[in-house]
């Protein structure tokens, strides 16, 4: 039966994906009435429905078009010298935006333009760029699922004219959303910002990045999310003020009911918050509408949910934010009476330890690494983000409508998230704390997830200690076969890697006895007025270089070999020997060296030794031979 | 016995207390492919032998071979015995319950048990053939079923009606005194020792209580050449 749907859907990997899924979540939703059929009949409908969404999931652009004519739809978001939002067309194809300014007053003045505007652009359309690497980052794929096809760029910042204001609803909540990021901006120090836009309204741009990768890493991304804690703390505080002020239980049901979509909306609308709110939606419903006394099970609200989701949005499937949001509330659920038996400090030890668990096939597939941190990190840290940053910074935000900037007293405070973000970058940075498997492949995915999910089933029924011991050997015998299997792969494998301009190569010698990255991209730095500096400008040695790395599982480089001083080849390697400890970095011999070349030799000699390097000289690393062919002795160089 | 098509009806409901079966999900019954028969709070009451238990009648709270035990083995001569194993104390809890499943006729509630049964065989006796404890043939008209048979089939391993009993003598056995039940001879017969004969075999009753019984029925299946004898009971009174 799965078979000719899989052919008509072009036997698409993905397609099999919703297939099991759905039919796990009929298997368990549905088991005690006709387990076969239902299941057969759920997943037909979510590969229907699948279909359908692709078949409509086209551009109404052809990528000639040079003027574009919508509506605002999310708040700008700015990092040096431009702009990035998305933009509804009238047909109501959205379309990302990125847009540079001549001017830092032009570039102020478009801080007015805010969600619901009116107006025409002039620019360029461009595709989206496709995965170029083994490993890489498809932008292509991922706006794909996001419903958008093309990237309109505007060059110059006069070229707008804007003609009227729409008063949608969820335009008006997106203005609103909009202005209060920007109150957030001005009142808040900058760490403390960062984290009440995230916390707050789910604006994670104004996060710093270097801060915002140390909470992945550390496995604490979740607590920067919208989702159900707040849903609950919000319609919670909501029912009390209600019910205080003397309105019916009835009412405030309705109440909470309208209030709901608008949260999620103010919100941002990740997937955790959409889980969040159309569950607590699902139970006020229930109560109101559903026949008496009749519980319903959290985790069919939760399996339900999951189902609307992907229905209206396959794509969600592969958004990790989804996968986690609902596999992590899935698992809490399930062992909440545990959790329960536990106490309070055996509670918080199970939460984050067997969260991590459960999270890391997924973690794994994606990310090709954790953190040891995880577990102790997410133990101390999130009760204190949850309960006290949080209430505090919330504080703060309504603090903000009634005086200009937080109050002196405050000042300790913000100097300990200061301090705190210091130490996740910190612990985040230590290289020997990340344990890097690489890419797991199906089968090791397979066994991991079998594998925690076999350990959870068994802790929580707390029989049978050997199946518990069991599933984590068969685990940790996994984790020791993906470490150990390059070193004994006798095959070599030489990778060129785009980086835009030039290119980057990966060789990996037989049996992992070592590897060598010769250049890594980079980009070239104007020197531009201040405020046109990007906070981030793109690496490709760390998008591209240090991300195969991770990919691959290489832990460790021999030798990273700088071809010459420019900076397109070898500004990409700084972030490479930074984070992967490297042996040596090999640099041409010269009698004397330019400032840049000095100050880029001085910058590699901080994380690693330098060997200086003439032609005619040769280094074995393992069994093979590396010859260095130039510079020859007094040659002149590139 | 077939009381999969009498179990349809109750599906849904619990057996015990005929509430609507609401089990929460959790990771305890989130892969267990058989559907649940109890509501969670009778499940919660359920009186479930746990701690330590003698290991030759699983008597609770003992940690070695019980008096009881000790005074069987001077005195009988089914040398070959091996244990009982129970699931169940007899409370007040399990003593209604029994009164509506035996007494009462509502034969299907056995059905809640299967499933510890089948687990307590595959631990303990995985090879024996079950033996149901039969009943007297005017018991038997009386009652309709025999439990011992329904707990049996429930076990889904072929079981044989290896003994039989003559009509019985005294009143029913519940309604005696220890010394009585001790000194009733019940008469069990094996009609056709072959079947059994050099095999392992595992007595299937409802209640073990002085022991009398399965002790009895051990002996005869023994003489007639059993390689040795064990017994599976529900409840442990």
């Amino acid at each position: 039966m799965t078979a000719p749907v899989g052919m008509l859907l072009g036997g698409d990997f993905w397609v099999w994906g919703i297939i099991w899924l759905c039919f796990g979540a009929g298997w368990i939703m549905l088991r005690r009435f006709g387990i076969f059929a239902a299941g057969a009949a759920l997943m037909l409908l979510f590969a229907g429905s699948s279909w359908y969404w692709m078949e409509h999931n086209d551009s109404f652009f052809e990528g000639t078009e040079t003027e574009i004519t919508g509506t605002v739809a999310s708040p700008l978001t700015y990092d040096g010298g431009r702009a990035r939002f998305d933009l509804r067309t009238d047909q109501g194809e959205m379309v990302p935006v990125t847009w540079w300014f001549d001017t830092e007053e032009e570039l102020q003045q478009s801080k007015n333009l805010l969600p619901g505007e009116q107006c025409r652009w002039n620019g360029e359309m461009k595709e989206p760029s496709a995965a170029g690497n083994p490993g890489g980052f498809s932008y292509q794929t991922y706006l794909y699922w996001e419903k958008m096809h093309w990237l309109f760029t505007v060059e110059n910042s006069q070229d707008v004219e804007c003609f009227a204001r729409s008063t949608g609803a969820v335009d008006n909540l997106e203005r609103l959303r909009a202005r209060e990021m920007q109150r957030i901006e001005r009142f808040f120090p900058e760490q403390a910002g960062g984290l009440a836009g995230s916390l707050l309204f789910g604006d994670r741009a104004s996060m710093t990045g270097e801060v915002e990768e140390a909470y992945r890493s550390l496995g604490l991304v979740h607590v920067l999310v919208v989702s159900g804690m707040h849903v609950a703390i919000v319609s919670g505080a909501v029912f009390f003020l209600l019910k205080r002020i003397g309105v019916t239980k009835e009412r405030s049901y309705t109440v909470v009911l309208c209030l709901l979509p608008v949260y999620a909306v103010l919100t941002g609308g990740a997937p955790s918050v959409l889980r969040a709110a159309l569950a607590a939606g699902f139970f006020i419903g229930w109560q109101k509408w559903g026949p008496r006394g009749r519980r319903l099970d959290p985790v069919i609200i939760l399996l339900t949910v999951m189902g609307a989701m992907l229905i209206l949005n396959p794509g969600y499937l592969f958004h990790i934010g989804f996968q986690l949001s609902f596999l992590l509330s899935a698992h809490l659920l399930l062992c909440r009476k545990r959790m329960a038996a536990a106490g309070k400090w055996g509670n918080m030890v199970w939460v984050a330890g067997s969260s991590m668990l459960v999270s890391l096939p997924v973690i794994l597939w994606s990310f090709y690494q954790f953190s040891l941190w995880n577990v102790l990190i997410n133990f101390l840290f999130a009760p204190i983000l949850l309960f006290l940053v949080l209430p505090f910074l919330f504080l703060n935000y309504l603090l903000s409508f009634v005086i200009a900037s937080p109050p002196e007293i405050f000042s300790l405070v913000f100097s300990g998230i200061d301090w705190m973000h210091e130490l996740f970058i910190h612990l985040a940075g230590m290289s020997w704390s990340t344990v890097r498997l690489g890419k797991p492949g199906l089968i090791f995915t397979a066994v991991y997830a079998a594998g925690c999910t076999v350990f959870v089933t068994a802790w929580n029924k707390n029989v049978r200690k050997t199946t518990m011991y069991l599933s984590a050997a068969v685990m940790l015998a996994a984790a020791v076969w993906q470490w150990t299997a390059p070193y004994t792969d006798g095959r070599g494998r030489v990778t060129y890697l785009d980086v835009g301009q030039g290119d980057s190569t990966v060789i990996e010698l037989p049996y992992r006895q070592g590897v060598v990255v010769v250049d890594g991209g980079g980009q070239v730095s104007f020197n531009d007025e201040e405020w046109k500096e990007q906070e981030e400008p793109f690496d490709p040695g760390e998008a591209v270089v240090a991300e195969y790395l991770k990919y691959r599982g290489i832990r460790k480089l021999d030798t990273v070999v700088a071809t010459h001083g420019d900076a397109d080849h070898v500004n990409g390697l700084k972030y490479v020997v930074e984070q992967v400890p490297t042996d040596e970095l090999w640099y041409g011999r010269s009698a004397q060296y330019e400032a840049g070349e000095q100050e880029l030799l001085a910058a590699f000699d901080e994380h690693t030794d330098i060997r200086l390097v003439e032609g005619g000289e040769s280094y074995r690393i393992g069994d093979v031979s590396f010859y260095v062919l130039h510079p020859r002795g007094g040659a002149t160089r590139f | 016995m077939n009381d999969s098509s009498l179990l349809s009806f109750a599906r849904g409901y619990c057996l015990s207390c005929g509430e609507r079966l609401q089990t929460s999900w959790t990771y305890n019954n989130l892969f267990a492919w058989r559907a649940a028969h109890l509501c969670d709070t009778c499940t919660g009451q359920l009186p479930t032998i746990t701690g330590p238990a003698c290991p030759e009648c699983s008597a609770p709270e003992h940690v070695e071979v019980c008096a009881d035990c000790l005074s069987w083995r001077r005195r009988s001569e089914d040398v070959r015995w091996v244990k009982n194993v129970s699931l169940f104390h007899y409370d007040d809890w399990m003593q209604a319950w029994t009164a509506r499943w035996k007494f009462r006729g509502d034969a299907v509630m056995a059905a809640a048990f299967y499933y510890g049964l089948r687990r307590a065989y595959r631990q303990h006796f995985r090879g024996f053939v079950p033996v149901p404890v039969p009943l007297a043939p005017l018991r038997m008209q009386e009652r309709r079923f025999n439990q011992a048979e329904v707990l049996a089939a429930g076990l889904k391993v072929p079981y044989v009606l290896a003994l039989e009993r003559p009509e019985r003598e005294g009143g029913k056995q519940s309604k005696q005194t220890k010394r009585e039940r001790l000194q009733t001879v019940r008469g069990f017969t094996v009609p056709a020792p072959e079947i059994i004969s050099g095999r392992n075999v595992l007595i299937i009753d409802d209640i073990y209580t002085t022991g009398a019984t399965v002790r009895e029925s051990a002996q005869v299946l023994e003489a007639a050449g059993a390689a040795s004898t064990a017994s599976l009971t529900l409840i442990r009174a």
